[in-house]
């Protein structure tokens, strides 16, 4: 992938507070990338000195190999979604989409021409000459994203879009900006905390903890190969044990405090282990011995102090001889007979995840 | 019957019991909205409705019952000039406190929060004075030999002093200074709704800075402009004190004119034609701004 845009060590400060330290990040053409992170992470920060709403206090941001600094807002061509309120209220859904081309001046028939294709591509024909406060939350959000896509900028940035809005709303739009995506080649730039969204809509996801990037990957990876603790434990549950791990010739991991386990192909090194929840089978301890010595190597010990019933799945605590707690996901079906209380066997499906 | 009404009632009643007294008033309450609103009702029954139908009573009762005081009022010359002077008066100076009052506004709502008070400190001190001072001290600023004539020929710009006082110049100077804080008032609420957001799309849209002003801003605070306009321009149109003092004989305003048809000529049926005439007038402008910026409306969502 080569650099189309590249924000090189940029950084910015209010006052003694630091926003955003030190991020470099070189992103593609047409790539979805996400800005994950808690709230005050920067991302936002981020996201706006892109767009040129805030100035870096050092660092620079290139686009096709020009620094934009020097470029004003307005003439940047960047399309931006804000969380909300920001289509014009006297305006119709059809004025406020027309209203970059118009301060482009375009001529009245290639207006027209985008306008019908946004509104098409927005689903939102038959409102065009409604005013924003007569549609919906999740409608003026696609209102605003026709809006930002009808003069068709190189980069669409997206705060927080759908943050104010509805569980299946949100689903709804995140699959109409996937799909807008693809139809429309557009590199974008989309700010979250909501990890599942991140998951759901980006090629790469940078994760943002106190002003700076800690992991730049693919979901895969950040799910799988998290870079730091804090990757983690923000990107789905994590289980983290600390371990050690022995050499090659004795490929097994010896987590402290007495579970020990053994998994084939670990790397030597010391670390923390990262257990996803979905990455054990729970079996009863007092289950034929068969099943016990076939699960030898690999298998954690503990007792069940807890289980939830979430649908799909069951959510079950269990606590290690150690004391460190692991939370696994389960089959409903194959949970049936467990009760809190009950000693159990955690077998291992995958090899954990080393944390450096 | 051998329970009594109470205890049958909450017997037969219908969903959860009500919890206590209060539940038991809230319930009350519902059904009687039209109810509380009498003392409301009468107030403005006796002290609106009923002196504005003595007041329409006296105009066509007084002294011979006909139209025949409001056909004097329309038809004498003198009587009509009073009528062009008000309406005169009160746009221009409605249009100039707009003109002045927009951009004081916007500083104030761009102003960081000390700079802001302190700006809303000076306009409020400037109210809270007596009129009749302010209106005493702009006539001796714009007195002939006063401060202002004075500074101007100091700086060699005119010759003579321009006769600034007297006449319509010093009525508006002084109703534009007075009514100010009206205009400014409902245009900074409605300039700090304004979300910030709303320029900042604007400007990523491609919008320069005038084109935010003028495509966003401004016709966001037309609502602000229209309330503060109407505002001032009913109260000029019954302003007293100011005109009388900063005006002349050629300047006389209605409310002028009706003091002087009460007081001076007791013709009580004549003075009480002109006031309902000013009366419609305010009518007339405020059902105009309903019309073209009706709140209620604007706030359901529809054209």
């Amino acid at each position: 992938m080569t650099a189309w845009l590249s924000i090189d060590a940029l950084s910015k400060s209010f006052g003694q507070s630091i926003a955003v330290r030190d991020v470099s990040l070189e992103i593609g053409r047409g790539e979805f990338v996400t800005f994950l992170g808690p709230s005050g992470s920067g991302k936002s920060t981020l996201l706006y000195m892109i767009a040129g709403l805030e100035t870096p206090s050092t660092g620079d941001i290139r686009l096709a190999g020009d620094s934009l600094l020097p470029v004003a807002p307005n003439l940047r061509n960047i399309g931006m979604v804000f969380q909300r309120y920001t289509l014009i209220p006297h305006l119709t859904v059809a004025e406020n989409i027309a209203f970059p081309m118009k301060m482009r001046k375009w001529d009245r028939q290639r207006q027209k021409r985008r306008l019908e294709e946004m509104l098409a591509l927005v689903r939102l024909e038959e409102f065009a000459d409604r005013r924003p406060n007569a549609l919906s939350g999740g409608q003026q959000q696609r209102v605003a994203l026709a809006r930002a896509l009808a003069y068709e900028p190189e980069m669409l940035l997206m705060d927080e879009p759908l943050a104010a809005l509805d569980q299946s709303l949100k689903l709804d739009l995140q699959r109409e900006i996937r799909r807008i995506h693809d139809s429309t080649g557009a590199t974008i730039l989309y700010v979250t905390h909501d990890q599942e969204e991140a998951m759901r809509l980006s090629d790469r996801i940078a994760v943002f903890h106190n002003g700076t990037v800690e992991q730049f990957a693919t979901p895969g990876e950040i799910y799988q190969k998290p870079g730091s603790a804090f990757v983690a434990g923000f990107v789905g549950h994590s289980n983290l044990l600390p371990a050690e791990m022995f050499d090659e010739a004795h490929p097994a991991v010896a987590l402290a405090g007495g579970d020990s386990t053994g998994t084939p192909g670990l790397q030597p090194g010391k670390g923390a282990a990262l257990f996803r929840p979905e990455d054990f089978t729970v079996l009863r301890s007092d289950t034929g011995t068969a099943a016990l010595t076939a699960a030898q190597t690999g298998t954690i010990t503990g007792t069940i102090t807890d289980i939830v019933f979430l649908g799909p799945v069951v959510e079950i605590l269990v606590r290690l001889a150690s004391g460190a707690r692991i939370l696994v996901r389960q089959a409903p079906d194959l949970t049936a007979d467990l009760r809190p209380g009950d000693q159990v066997s955690l077998r291992i499906l995958r090899q954990p995840w080393i944390l450096p | 019957m051998q329970t009594g009404p109470d205890k049958t009632r909450s017997v037969q009643l219908p969903g959860p019991a009500p919890r206590g007294w209060r539940a038991a008033l809230r319930a009350r309450l519902e059904g009687a909205t039209a109810t509380l609103a009498i003392p409301a009702l009468l107030l403005v029954l006796f002290f609106f409705l009923l002196p504005v139908a003595l007041l329409l009573a006296r105009s066509i009762l007084e002294p011979e019952a006909g139209l025949g005081n409001y056909a004097e009022l329309l038809q004498s010359g003198a009587y009509r000039t009073v009528l062009l002077n008000t309406f005169t008066i009160a746009s221009v100076v409605t249009v100039v406190t707009v003109l002045i009052g927009f951009p004081v506004a916007w500083l104030i709502a761009v102003s960081n929060r000390f700079w802001g008070m302190a700006l809303l400190g000076l306009i409020f001190i400037s109210m809270w004075t007596s009129l009749l001072t302010r209106s005493f001290a702009w006539l001796i600023l714009l007195q002939s030999n006063g401060v202002i004539n004075r500074m101007l020929k100091g700086l060699g710009l005119i010759s003579e002093p321009l006769s600034l006082v007297n006449n319509m110049t010093g009525v508006v100077i002084g109703m534009t200074y007075i009514l100010l804080p009206f205009v400014i008032f409902p245009l900074l609420s409605t300039m700090r709704a304004i979300e910030p957001g709303l320029l900042r799309a604007a400007a990523l849209c491609g919008a320069n800075r005038w084109q935010c002003f003028l495509h966003v801003f401004l016709p966001a605070c037309v609502p602000g402009i229209a309330a503060g306009a109407l505002m001032v321009f009913v109260m000029s149109l019954g302003y007293f004190i100011t005109p009388v003092m900063l005006g002349g004989s050629s300047t006389m305003m209605l409310a002028e004119l009706i003091v002087h048809l009460v007081q001076s000529l007791l013709r009580w049926g004549l003075g009480a034609a002109a006031a309902f005439i000013l009366f419609a007038i305010t009518l007339a402008a405020y059902a105009l701004q309903l019309r073209l910026f009706d709140p209620l409306r604007s706030a359901k969502g529809g054209r």
